[in-house]
């Protein structure tokens, strides 16, 4: 279901997996992380955190960012869900053209 | 002639098209013909202020083009920059701001929320932000009792002609981790960065036509070349985030869609490219010099690197900040292969390449442990430089900067700078590294060059990178634990690496611990963080046993 903001229930529920996962394993400082808050950019997420957080999305959601992703995919939680939701419906695709 | 940065700038404006780019971010670009008008601007608004020379300006900002355009305005207002790491933790930036009493500090809307804490620690009484949402009431407002203005007021300012900075003057201060755990602030001068800056345009033919990648932070001392040497060409510069450096297929993919011709970086940027980016089977067209530096780069790693752009000239730039960079080597065609079960122990590196021959802008010269200058092939000493890029010394550290800076011990007038670099000379008067003398440790009474293990274990086929680091031990002196990270699809078990270790290394040398890793923790500028893996193994307690750590 979309929502006006572009974002959908799923989403959320993304995002929600995506925080809960930098707090706990990636950021040092044991602090709290906004949908917004840069990550690698503002020095609380390093290369390390980086390839745990892509080593993360891509178990839980099958999509490798590593590979598929553009820097502005990484900048926050908010846009690692976006690129996460543009890369599965772009996977879906086909099989939904094909139908 | 230029004789000052910011000359040198002008002379890059004149050979360069008004209407090319001359700085590219993800965050926009500016035309040559919007730089230097821009940079003038910013530096009669700072002179107005009271800004000139010998004084400093900090610039806490993410590396933007209206970052650069700020930087050079501080120089043509006859200022020095500082760059703050807009990565590192506030108290630390602070800290440094207080250190080198600014005058005063660029910032942007990246950091408006941590302003209040920086602003608690440091003097800056003027303050000039970049920041779009912003108005000049809530500009001010951001720091009452300090004069704040927008940036866009200070590019607003009537252009008149640059403060004519001295040679002498200073230029540029880079802080970079000190051994007390205190930052130190490396000062150069005009005459010591142009002196680096047209050494590399001119050993390597910088063109007008070229374009630079700029991967380094602004305070790490590659981004001098970065911003100089092609600037100062009349060449282009894509400046790199953080983000984008991290992510190597990206890099890999964009390298010609930008037209990147030379690129500078710490090696394991380019490891990472080769690893996980598909440098190999992507090899960038259009690049046609590359330079790294800061680390050592595993030869097996160069060896793929050399293989994958065989049309590239590839620079190995060596020298501490204090120096810009004393010494090079260009990398030949053909590498080396290691010989089967060849040793180190016998005191022979078999994984480095040499640091090559000092530049031709300075004097490089080895001192051997009786104190003597030696120019023997074999003979080992220490690497000394002077003249040229050799900095002023560390700012406001007399003490510092008096013990590295020291009168010349071959008796001629003058000082000169004694690196810490240990060097072995070869026969053709090249120099080999054998560590930094802090990378020198005891183990059971045997010297040890941490450097050489590292050497050796990254000669493993499944190996990437390696480190090693000494641990305090009670009964040996120090206890050496090392690290290794797996190429990809490989997972070499830490046995298997101990026994490729102890068939090319003494006992002595071999490491109580050895731990293989998915990533290296990293600095800011790139570096593995020798100094946070000895807080973890030092945090995990006595461990000298090995293990695998999984990711995450």
């Amino acid at each position: 279901m979309e929502t006006i903001a572009g974002r959908s229930q799923g989403d959320d529920e993304v995002e929600r997996s995506l925080i809960d996962f930098v707090e706990r394993n990636v950021v040092v400082d044991g602090g709290r992380v906004g949908r917004e808050e840069r990550l690698v950019e503002s020095g609380r997420v390093d290369s390390i955190g980086l390839l745990q957080i892509l080593g993360y999305v891509a178990e839980k959601f099958e999509v490798d960012l590593l590979v598929l992703g553009a820097p502005r995919d990484l900048l926050s939680v908010a846009a690692l869900a976006a690129a996460v939701r543009r890369e599965t419906a772009a996977r879906s695709r086909p099989a939904a053209e094909g139908a | 002639m230029a004789t000052t940065l910011f000359e040198w700038i002008e002379e890059g404006f004149a050979a360069a098209h008004p209407d090319k780019p001359a700085l590219r971010s993800e965050r926009g670009e500016l035309g040559w013909g919007e730089l230097l008008p821009g940079a003038r601007a910013i530096a009669s608004f700072l002179r107005d202020a009271g800004v000139g020379r010998g004084q400093r300006v900090g610039l806490w900002m993410d590396k933007t083009p209206r970052c650069v355009e700020a930087l050079l305005g501080v120089l043509g207002a006859g200022a020095a920059y500082v760059p703050l790491d807009p990565r590192a933790p506030v108290a630390r930036v602070a800290g440094i701001a207080r250190d080198c009493g600014l005058s005063a500090v660029f910032t942007d809307a990246a950091h408006r929320a941590e302003l209040p804490a920086f602003l608690a620690g440091a003097d800056a009484p003027l303050l000039l932000v970049d920041d779009p949402e912003l108005d000049g009431s809530a500009a001010a407002a951001l720091a009452p009792g300090r004069r704040v203005a927008l940036l866009d007021e200070a590019l607003a300012f009537p252009p008149s002609d640059p403060a004519r900075a001295s040679p002498d003057d200073l230029a540029y201060v880079l802080y970079t981790s000190g051994s007390t755990g205190r930052p130190k602030g490396v000062a150069h001068t005009h005459a010591s960065g142009l002196s680096f800056a047209r050494w590399v345009k001119d050993r390597f033919q910088i063109r007008s036509d070229d374009v630079f990648s700029a991967h380094a932070p602004l305070h790490f001392d590659l981004s001098i070349s970065d911003l100089f040497a092609s600037l100062g060409a009349g060449a282009s510069v894509r400046l790199l985030s953080p983000t984008e450096g991290m992510l190597a297929p990206y890099l890999v993919r964009m390298l010609d869609v930008w037209g990147i011709t030379v690129w500078y970086s710490v090696p394991s940027a380019l490891v990472a490219m080769l690893e996980q980016g598909g440098l190999e089977a992507r090899p960038p067209e259009r690049l046609r010099l590359l330079f790294f530096a800061g680390e050592v780069f595993p030869m097996a790693q160069l060896r793929r690197l050399r293989r994958a752009l065989p049309h590239v000239t590839l620079v190995n730039l060596f020298g501490p900040t204090e120096t810009n960079v004393c010494t090079y080597q260009v990398v030949p065609q053909t590498l080396p292969e290691p010989a089967a079960g060849s040793g180190s122990g016998s005191g022979t590196f078999v994984g480095f390449l040499p640091i090559g021959h000092g530049c031709e802008n300075l004097e490089t010269f080895v001192i051997d442990d009786a104190g003597a200058e030696t120019d023997l092939p074999g003979a080992e000493g220490t690497l000394w430089a002077r003249g040229g890029n050799i900095m002023q010394g560390y700012f406001g550290d007399p003490e510092k900067t008096a013990a590295v800076l020291m009168p010349d011990p071959r008796g001629r007038p003058g000082l000169a700078c004694c690196t810490g670099d240990r060097v072995r000379i070869l026969p053709d008067g090249a120099y080999e590294f054998r560590g930094r003398r802090d990378h020198m440790v005891k183990v059971k009474g045997h010297r040890v060059e941490l450097g050489e293990i590292e050497a050796v274990l990254a000669e493993h086929p499944g190996v990437r990178e390696a480190v090693a680091v000494a641990l305090p031990d009670p009964a040996a002196g120090n206890r050496i634990v090392a690290a290794a990270v797996p190429r990809a699809g490989a997972s070499p078990s830490p046995s298997e690496l101990r026994a490729h270790l102890a068939a090319r290394l003494p006992r002595y040398m071999l490491p109580a611990g050895l731990e293989v890793m998915s990533e290296l923790p990293r600095t800011s500028t790139g570096k593995a963080d020798r100094g946070r893996l000895r807080e973890q193994w030092e945090g995990g307690g006595a461990h000298g046993d090995d293990r695998r750590a999984e990711p995450g």
